[in-house]
């Protein structure tokens, strides 16, 4: 993909390891990112509704 | 009590950076969850400990990594340093829709050692700076630039040569090989 490109293309050590940090920088972001979007899963979203409704103890 | 329904509220909106942070370290989806599961559940039991106004999701990531430390990783039998080879191959759930280059590159940093995931996400992921990386993991400042900085080059190595074993690649269940991926 686009990303693989960056590695690729980078003839000397230098551009190779830099592309290959970009790379690292954005998928690190990425699959974080992804993760932390997803919807709550159902069990531990109750759990919070159970904690938030008991209104702060 | 308002102030900590406030700090209820504020809690629950740090959910999930939480789950984010746990996939970091426990691999598998739903044991990770249980992870944050429990991390809620304790931050909630000690809410009257945490100081106003500082940094909750720093506190709740210290929380997590100490639950991930001390219990969770004992109970769930990971060992120290297998955990992360054990995690990548025993993971065999389909990529959502994320791209070859993206299933390799959470192959390659599922086997890098639990502390130097952690610091790699912490600073390069979360946002959390340095200093407050340091806090969380309860280490120097210098011991996570130095963990982060071996990540970044032992993954830089294995996307440049995608050294996995042939063996390795067919339990993860992967048709093309890592040489294929990177051309």
């Amino acid at each position: 993909m686009a990303d693989g490109k960056q590695y690729e293309q980078g003839n000397g050590q230098t551009e190779s390891d830099q592309g290959a940090e970009d790379a690292i920088a954005q998928n690190l972001k990425r699959v974080f990112d992804q993760v932390a979007s997803e919807p709550i899963p159902d069990q531990l979203q109750s759990l919070l509704d159970q904690l938030k409704s008991s209104g702060g103890k | 009590m308002a102030a900590s329904t406030k700090l209820a509220d504020e809690l629950v909106t740090h959910v999930p950076n939480l789950r984010a942070f746990a996939r970091s370290l426990v691999r598998d989806p739903s044991r990770a969850d249980d992870l944050v599961q429990e991390t809620v559940l304790k931050a909630w039991s000690n809410l009257e400990r945490f100081e106003v106004g500082t940094n909750m999701r720093a506190w709740l990531f210290t929380i997590l990594r100490n639950t991930f430390y001390s219990e969770f990783r004992k109970t769930r039998r990971e060992v120290e340093d297998v955990d992360g080879q054990h995690a990548a191959l025993v993971s065999e759930k389909p990529a959502h829709d994320g791209t070859l280059e993206m299933r390799d590159f959470e192959r390659f940093f599922a086997v890098l050692p639990a502390d130097q995931r952690e610091a790699l996400t912490l600073v390069g992921a979360s946002g959390v700076s340095y200093e407050e990386a340091a806090e969380i993991c309860g280490c120097a400042v210098g011991t996570i630039k130095s963990r982060v900085s071996r990540a970044r080059l032992r993954l830089t190595e294995m996307m440049e040569t995608g050294n996995l074993t042939d063996e390795e690649a067919e339990k993860f269940g992967h048709e093309v090989t890592l040489e294929e991926a990177m051309k």
